[in-house]
């Protein structure tokens, strides 16, 4: 037989772990498993964006922890049985539908921040996104009192966010296989391909400059401007071709 | 006071620090932002690098210099475009597949951390992203005096005290976005100017702007060769026939190259400076530390190349029509001794002749907002480049993220009235010509030592350090000399880009050290790390 399944959104943050704890609940009243759900959304930001908005969502959300595992933890205590699901990246809502077609589970919860008025329709709301679009019912909770988060909370304050990460593991890789020395000869004919129109412009500026002068189509477009304005295209063609090559190098070799 | 263009001045500018309020906090739900399901994250980026590149140095500076100076400024254009090349040729993937986007982290990947490899990378970043914001306040400093009739001391402190508020306040997380906005709304704006110059005055041919720019003598040129007094009265056409006439048989005509870099020592200094600049421009590289994937890093630059490229063809254009069209102003404004304006204004001017004070806002309100971004996002990498790689790891290892976030507002702050104060100095000067040293510099510290790490397996620490010394060094005397008007250093001639001389020094420098010494740091990880195929 199919497993009952719960399926649960959770970011970590305070409203989530409402969420978290009443998920938990449902599936120990129907005998079902939790599937938590943590989308780690990548905007492009920078470090420091990143470090800052870190902090000020620390302030709004009182708490971030690491979502899906905090779950787990939880479920482990409640004798639950809880499945760790995390997506690096995407647009929330349409994550947590696209998963729920996926595992077809008798509930999906959600914690709702709150807000109302002004603040949601400059932040929107993810579980009124879900609402809207699941075809499966959804179970939108609020916090209630942090007395009746009291162990889900402390389970999350010892697992906080790790700090950025930031140094990629270096992995043993054999360097031959790299083709370092080919890969910088496209490099550099790519350079070439470039800087060889480039710097021969300023070279028949300087040296030519009767050349430089002639005009050549008509409108008086001289050798020099027509030459300028072929930098681009050329530039646009060295890019393509250029990126044409470079992913072959990139395509892991087939073992 | 200009009504009409002063509302919409205000819009745009409330639409970009709207958008930094919107974002300010909690952004969870920033996904709702994008198209719901989408994954368009390079176009996102592509769109983020251009927004932050396109800043008063294009839109203002580019036309503006090829207004007054004609063929010979098309350097800025083709030079800014190609940096990209080379940036994507040689360095783009390897960062991305590092993970390391300064050149003190990628020095301390491969080699150990050391206090003076720290210390000139941060000196050097702080620097270039320094000389890049003053050139941005000069040109808003500009855009105030024909917007308000301000005077340009007071704008630049108005304009320097909202920028540094906007970003400590919380402008940060907003900078991706509102760069993004800002390479849409510039990209039009000039799109919109040129058409309509083109329609209006041009016989709907853009080649009918060369051909009325050929035999003419750039604005500034000929403001002075009649520095006599004699007065330019009458539309364009009579005013050009008259300086023509008085001026025939000079050489140096809008489509003839010599009136900028008049021999082949200064027109190879500026080429080599802009060329190689872009990839080491500390504010670039950390952009792409948002490019998640090596191939994203191609396509994102490859969309940057696009974008600009379409956009410098369009500048190079509307600047030959606003020297055509502007001519009388562009020479008034010099006798004038408006030098700001004449030097910077090009661009706005035109949107006012051809379509009145409505693109007149649009153009002046389009320059604010890139400089309000561009501003923005070097003040954050001069505050990330303090922090992150200098106090964090030299002096308070154990701070939290919080505190590190409050030393990087403080160090931004400060460089911030740093850059107001050299800005007030330095105003009657081209904004475009003014990043074109700061490319000069980054060409000369930051491209030879990230490329030399990158591609090179004998490159040594100590080689390193040289390189960032010596190009360090010889790059700022250069400039240093440049702006105060000297005209030989060390009996070598000053030229318009310190780059000529102190890229290749840096290089030499680098090969030399590295051939006496052997610390080559842990060159096979970090060279599996760079290269590894994956996409």
């Amino acid at each position: 037989m199919t497993e009952k399944k719960i399926l649960l959104a959770t970011d970590g943050s305070k409203p989530a772990l409402m969420a978290t704890k009443k998920a938990i609940e449902e599936a120990k009243a129907i005998n079902a498993e939790v599937h938590a759900l943590t989308i780690e959304e990548k905007a492009p930001m920078t470090l420091l964006e990143k470090k800052q908005e870190n902090i000020a969502e620390e302030k709004y959300l009182e708490i971030k922890s690491r979502g899906s595992e905090v779950a787990k933890k939880y479920g482990e205590q409640q004798g639950v049985k809880v499945v760790e699901k995390k997506f690096e990246s995407g647009p929330v809502v349409a994550a947590i539908i696209e998963y729920a077609k996926e595992i077809d589970p008798e509930l999906i919860v959600v914690g709702n921040s709150g807000r109302s008025g002004w603040e949601k329709v400059r932040l929107g709301s993810v579980a009124e996104g879900i609402v809207k679009k699941a075809s499966h019912p959804v179970l939108v909770t609020r916090v209630k009192n942090d007395d009746y988060l009291k162990d889900i909370l402390e389970i999350a304050r010892q697992m906080p966010l790790p700090r950025i990460e930031e140094l990629e593991e270096i992995k043993d890789i054999d360097l031959e296989e790299l083709e370092i020395k080919k890969q910088l000869g496209l490099a550099f004919g790519t350079l070439l391909a470039f800087l060889i129109p480039f710097f021969g412009l300023a070279s028949m500026v300087s040296w030519a400059p009767d050349l430089a002068a002639r005009e050549i189509i008509g409108y008086s477009l001289n050798t020099a401007l027509f030459w300028i304005l072929l930098i681009f295209p050329l530039g646009w063609v060295t890019a393509i071709l250029f990126n044409q090559y470079a992913k072959r190098y990139d395509r892991a070799k087939e073992s | 006071m200009n009504v009409i263009a002063l509302s919409i001045v205000l819009v745009l500018v409330s639409i970009t620090i709207g958008i930094a309020w919107y974002s300010r906090r909690w952004t969870r739900t920033t996904s709702e932002f994008y198209v719901a399901g989408q994954k368009i994250s390079w176009v996102q980026n592509a769109l983020a690098l251009t927004g932050d590149y396109l800043s008063a140095a294009s839109f203002l500076g580019v036309t503006g210099a090829i207004a007054i100076l004609g063929i010979d400024r098309t350097w800025d254009a083709i030079g800014y475009f190609g940096g990209y090349i080379v940036l994507l040729a040689l360095l783009a993937v390897p960062l991305r597949k590092v993970g390391k986007f300064t050149a003190s982290e990628i020095l301390t990947t491969r080699f150990r951390a050391s206090k003076t490899v720290r210390t000139s990378a941060m000196l050097g970043s702080t620097i270039i992203s320094s000389f890049y914001i003053v050139p941005q306040l000069v040109g808003a400093g500009a855009l105030m005096q024909i917007l308000l009739g301000w005077d340009y001391v007071f704008s630049v402190l108005i304009i320097g005290t909202i920028v540094i508020i906007y970003v400590v306040m919380g402008g940060m997380r907003a900078t991706t976005y509102n760069a993004v906005i800002q390479a849409i709304v510039l990209w039009f704006a000039m799109l919109l100017i040129l058409l309509l110059t083109v329609i209006l005055f041009f016989d709907y041919n853009p080649m009918n702007i060369i051909d009325s720019v050929s035999g003419l003598v750039p604005p500034e040129v000929a403001a002075g060769m009649i520095s006599d007094g004699a007065v330019v009265e009458g539309n364009y056409q009579e005013v050009i026939n008259e300086v023509s006439d008085k001026l025939t048989g000079g050489a140096d005509t809008a489509l003839t190259p010599g009136a900028f870099a008049p021999d082949w020592m200064n027109l190879f200094a500026l080429a080599t400076g802009l060329v190689f600049g872009t990839a080491g421009l500390p504010h670039v590289l950390k952009r792409y530390y948002t490019v998640d994937k090596p191939k994203d890093a191609r396509t994102s630059t490859i969309g940057v190349l696009f974008a600009i490229g379409s956009f410098y063809v369009m500048a190079i254009f509307a600047g030959l029509a606003a020297m055509v069209l502007l001519y009388p102003d562009l020479i008034g404004f010099f006798q004038a001794g408006e030098e700001s304006v004449a030097q910077n204004m090009a661009i706005p001017l035109l949107g006012e002749l051809v379509g009145g004070d409505v693109l007149l806002g649009l153009a002046i309100g389009g320059a604010f907002c890139a400089i309000l971004s561009t501003v923005a996002g070097l003040l954050m990498t001069i505050g990330t480049t303090l922090t992150h790689d200098y106090y964090m790891e030299l002096i308070n290892p154990d701070a939290s993220e919080k505190k590190e976030v409050f030393v990087a507002k403080l160090s931004i702050v400060a460089t911030g009235i740093i850059a107001v104060l050299v800005a007030l100095a330095l105003g009657d000067q081209n904004v475009s010509f003014l990043v074109t040293l700061a490319f000069g510099i980054a060409a000369s510290v930051f491209f030879p030592v990230l490329f030399m790490s990158v591609w090179w397996k004998g490159y040594t620490r100590q080689g390193a350090i040289a390189t960032m010394a010596t190009g360090l060094i010889i790059a700022v005397l250069f400039v240093v000399a440049h702006l105060v008007g000297m005209t030989s250093v060390l009996g070598l001639p000053v030229l318009v880009n310190p780059a000529l001389y102190s890229l290749p020094s840096a290089i030499i420098a680098g090969i030399v050290v590295s051939l006496f010494t052997n610390d080559v740091g842990e060159v096979d990880k970090f060279m599996a790390l760079a290269h590894r195929k994956e996409e």
